[in-house]
């Protein structure tokens, strides 16, 4: 993963350099047509080989005008550019102040105009559509997008690339001899393997001197593979996360031994073979080292292809990571793959930031899905002020979804934090993490006092553990019987007709839950099975999992004179296993915090602290409306202090 | 008719160190339950609410209530005559407006009387709900003491976050900002010192250090403090006695900025 440095941008220009001359041509036409409305004369004179000049006559203008929100020459611009791809009566808004970010113009002066009118009418249909949308709008679908992009990509990292001591093969010239692998392609790949296993976790300015010094150490793969590795940890020292040192070596005996010194040059087979190699570095090393077209995701390409394909679906789902790995195959150039995939990434890393993306320097901002939709945004919002729109009639109806391949991933606008809406930075997009939700379960504490004949009649004193389900949370341990919300629920549904105001935390009904539970799943009668129980509420704890809050609501049950012997305990065949432990087992084995927590509650019980929280009612006393009587003090010095006494109510004596 | 005798005057004198910072005047309320005080600061921000419990007295008796006006700074100023091992008797009568203590040495060869003139205090009194709390942190006071002083360093307010891994105090100033992170329960063999946290719900609240580090002047009472706090709800910091506490009560600062 190459981590985002500044390195590099302050040097780079709009390019466009080598652009289809199409681009260009339609531009500067649009300047000229258009700046017969526009006040500066100077413009009149541009031509292709000025684009340059002429963003920086914008950007004067843009400093220099009084209010920063109309700059007339770029509203023109823009709006023709929307005009000429959907025909409609836009042509009498370009004159509008509204429209006009700061970065339209960069349109002008760099895009395929041609091509980012095409995204932004898709744009707009989606938009219109409520955002809804086929899969295929996150692919690209067709040849000519392809190797456009491709080509800008190539075109660009030609230029820009940052100059790293591992970034030799960039000048490598056609795919390697994937059967006849030479010593020196086997060099090359382990440079980059190297490189690349740094470069995870951490800055590409930090991993330089160490991957200096470490090729100067251990020069080839077969001299790591003879390494000592207290010496690689030492050369490691500082770039922290030492597993990756010691896969390195491991991986290093390994390619040695099994391959010959060679790493192999299918992905596949690298990534299961070779310890510390997934599918991103196999990726790189096979693209960077041998020119095999395989395609690589990483963090910088994550957001560079949901930008250019507006991928709205939260990153960290799997099947949004699937679709970016589907376009990154896609995509992949199939003469340079190295240089393409390389090119993602410092495009990721230099100008598609995370932040503050420097849309206006991208090379790819004519393919960019992302962009078209701000421009489009941008464009509707001018539109809803002018003149009337029905947009409603063009509608999609949910009958034309049916059949098609409507995509499922992206998140609704909603779900995604607001502060982007609109923006190129809207994606990549993460779900908003969900509140913990609330559970509630009923735990029955059995304690049996019971008298064993083996050993001399000595009391026993025991408590039934059960075994959870080897699937699903806390899976396989041992806890107290405990009755989980679903089947409380049910319960409660069959009872609610009965009783009105039935609740969960109501004792009552815990413990008929517990009771059948105890009858049914495990085959416990509580009358048969000893001489007396004594039953009694302890109360609540809470636990807090990841993802869940739960509420453990326990009972102690105390069945004293327990005669049941093993054969007389008819267990129901569903039976999870269960165990009777002693309070000294109980403490040292395996049972969760939570119910580890109800268990503390029956110790409190014991000692007499009354442990057992008061329910009381409201939590928040926050209700009670602030006193008037009470006078400020005449001297508050912190106006973000509030008073006591707004809580707390005042009482008369 | 109050007669109340105490086994160390050290008590005594350390709840007034407790209280006379934040408070000037004060009632000690007095019943058959033992004695109560409950007062809240000039700028009535936050609230001290102490109780001793008879147990705590031997012998004890109050057979009717009675208000006793004290101003805490008198009070203060004369236990400072009496030493710390010394027995203390609390004589009150309505019918009299002056609280009468009485310090004898431990080996009762010396006997002292002072007679503090009382006053009138309109006091408010405040009703406190009884609260379930989202978090509950029962830790080290010397700790709790410690990180407050050394964060008033930095700024005068301070973040509160409780996590079950742990209570975060972290303030953010001019010259910098720090913080201080205790972890739950690490030290099983130093109980007085473990963090022990019962959380029902992630919680983050702004405090003021100053009123934070006014509370801890109650840490020679008690090793061990308890914090309990929820969103919108003044905390309660606790310091539990052998036979009685000393609550105080400071409602979060508004606004994230802070």
């Amino acid at each position: 993963m190459h981590e985002n440095t500044s390195r590099g941008s302050s040097s780079m220009t709009p390019s466009g350099l080598s652009r289809p001359s199409r681009a260009a041509s339609t531009k500067a036409a649009l300047a000229i047509s258009n700046t017969s409305k526009s006040h500066g004369s100077d413009d009149e004179s541009l031509d292709e080989s000025d684009s340059d000049t002429f963003s920086e006559v914008e950007t004067k203008e843009q400093v220099s005008e009084t209010q920063p929100r109309t700059r007339v020459a770029k509203t023109t611009v823009i709006a023709a550019t929307v005009t000429t791809g959907n025909a409609k009566k836009r042509i009498k808004q370009d004159r509008s102040p509204l429209l006009c970010t700061s970065d339209d113009t960069f349109m002008s002066t760099t895009a395929n105009v041609q091509d980012i009118e095409d995204l932004i009418s898709d744009a707009a249909r989606v938009r219109r559509a409520g955002g809804r949308h086929l899969r295929g709008y996150h692919l690209f679908m067709t040849t000519q997008e392809r190797e456009r992009l491709q080509q800008h990509v190539v075109d660009w990292y030609d230029i820009h690339h940052r100059k790293l001591p591992w970034r030799r093969s960039f000048l490598l010239d056609g795919q390697a001899d994937v059967a006849n692998l030479t010593a020196e392609d086997g060099q090359r790949a382990y440079e980059i393997w190297v490189s690349e296993i740094m470069c995870q976790q951490t800055q590409i300015a930090t991993v330089i001197p160490y991957y200096n010094k470490w090729m100067s150490q251990w020069p080839t793969l077969a001299s790591l593979a003879a390494a000592d590795i207290e010496d690689v940890n030492k050369a490691w020292t500082g770039l922290g996360y030492y597993s990756r040192a010691k896969r390195l070596h491991e991986g290093a005996q390994k390619v040695l031994k099994e391959f010959n010194g060679i790493l192999p040059a299918d992905p596949v087979e690298l990534a299961k073979s070779v310890p510390g190699i997934g599918r991103y570095t196999a990726g790189a090393i096979v693209s960077h080292a041998y020119n095999v077209p395989a395609a690589i995701v990483d963090g910088n390409v994550v957001r560079l292809l949901s930008r250019l394909r507006a991928i709205g679906g939260d990153v960290k789902s799997p099947k949004v990571v699937d679709l970016h790995w589907e376009v990154a195959e896609q995509l992949v150039h199939q003469t340079r793959p190295g240089c393409f995939n390389q090119g993602l990434m410092e495009l990721g890393a230099l100008v598609c930031t995370p932040t503050n993306p420097k849309c206006d320097e991208c090379p790819v901002q004519s393919s960019c899905r992302a962009l078209a939709e701000r421009l489009e945004l941008n464009q509707s919002r001018k539109e809803k002020l002018g003149a009337s729109l029905k947009r409603k009639a063009s509608d999609l109806e949910d009958e034309q979804w049916s059949g098609k391949n409507e995509c499922d991933l992206c998140l609704p606008e909603i779900e995604v934090d607001g502060k982007d809406r609109g923006l190129v930075t809207q994606y990549p997009r993460k779900a908003v993490k969900k509140a913990p939700r609330d559970e509630e379960c009923a735990v029955s504490i059995l304690h049996r006092v019971w008298r064993s004949d083996d050993d001399g009649g000595t009391q026993r004193s025991e408590y039934l553990l059960v075994k959870r389900p080897n699937q699903g949370l806390l899976a396989g341990m041992w806890e107290f019987p405990t009755v989980e919300q679903e089947e409380l629920g049910k319960e409660k549904a069959a009872r609610l007709k009965a009783k009105a105001a039935d609740s969960l935390s109501d004792y009552q009904h815990r413990s008929q839950s517990s009771d059948s539970f105890l009858r049914t799943r495990l085959g416990i009668n509580l009358a048969e099975c000893c001489d007396s129980v004594v039953r009694q509420d302890l109360g609540s704890a809470t636990h807090l999992f990841s993802h869940i809050r739960k509420v453990y609501h326990a009972e102690y049950i105390m069945a004293t004179g327990w005669h049941w012997t093993d054969a007389q305990w008819k267990r129901p065949k569903n039976c999870p296993e269960v165990e009777w432990v002693s309070e000294e087992a109980l403490a040292t084995a395996a049972i969760p915090t939570g119910i580890g927590k109800t268990f503390q509650l029956l110790r409190k019980l014991r000692t007499g602290k009354s442990g057992a929280k008061k329910a009381s009612g409201g939590a928040s006393s926050s209700s009670q409306s602030a006193s008037a009587r009470n006078a400020r003090p005449s001297s508050e010095p912190d106006k973000s202090q509030p008073s006591i006494s707004r809580f707390f109510k005042h009482q008369s004596k | 008719m109050l007669e109340a005798r105490l086994q160390t005057a050290a008590l005594l004198k350390k709840i007034l160190e407790a209280v006379k910072e934040l408070i000037t005047d004060a009632n000690f309320d007095c019943s058959d339950n033992g004695i109560a005080l409950q007062a809240m600061d000039n700028s009535h921000v936050a609230l001290v609410a102490m109780l001793l419990r008879q147990e705590g007295f031997e012998p004890y008796r109050c057979d009717r209530t009675l208000a006793l006006g004290v101003n805490l700074v008198s009070l203060s100023k004369v236990l400072r005559s009496a030493g710390n091992e010394d027995i203390v008797t609390l004589k009150a009568d309505s019918s009299n407006d002056t609280l009468s203590l009485t310090f004898e040495n431990p080996d009762n060869d010396r006997i002292s009387e002072y007679e503090l003139k009382l006053m009138d205090i309109d006091s408010e009194h405040l009703g406190i709900p009884d609260t379930t709390y989202d978090a509950v942190v029962s830790m080290s006071s010397a700790e709790f003491a410690r990180i407050c002083r050394d964060l008033q360093v930095l700024s005068d307010s301070v973040q509160i976050d409780v996590t079950k891994e742990g209570i975060k105090f972290a303030a953010k100033g001019e010259l910098g900002n720090g913080a201080v992170t205790l972890k739950q329960a690490a030290n099983v063999d130093k109980e007085d010192e473990s963090t022990v946290i019962e959380l029902n719900r992630n919680c983050s609240l702004n405090f003021s250090l100053k009123y934070l580090n006014n509370f801890t002047k109650a840490t020679p009472l008690s090793s061990r403090v308890t914090l309990s706090m929820s969103s919108e709800v003044p905390l309660l910091v606790e310091y539990k006695m052998e036979t009685g506490y000393i609550r105080y009560y400071l409602a979060p600062k508004i606004g994230d900025d802070v």
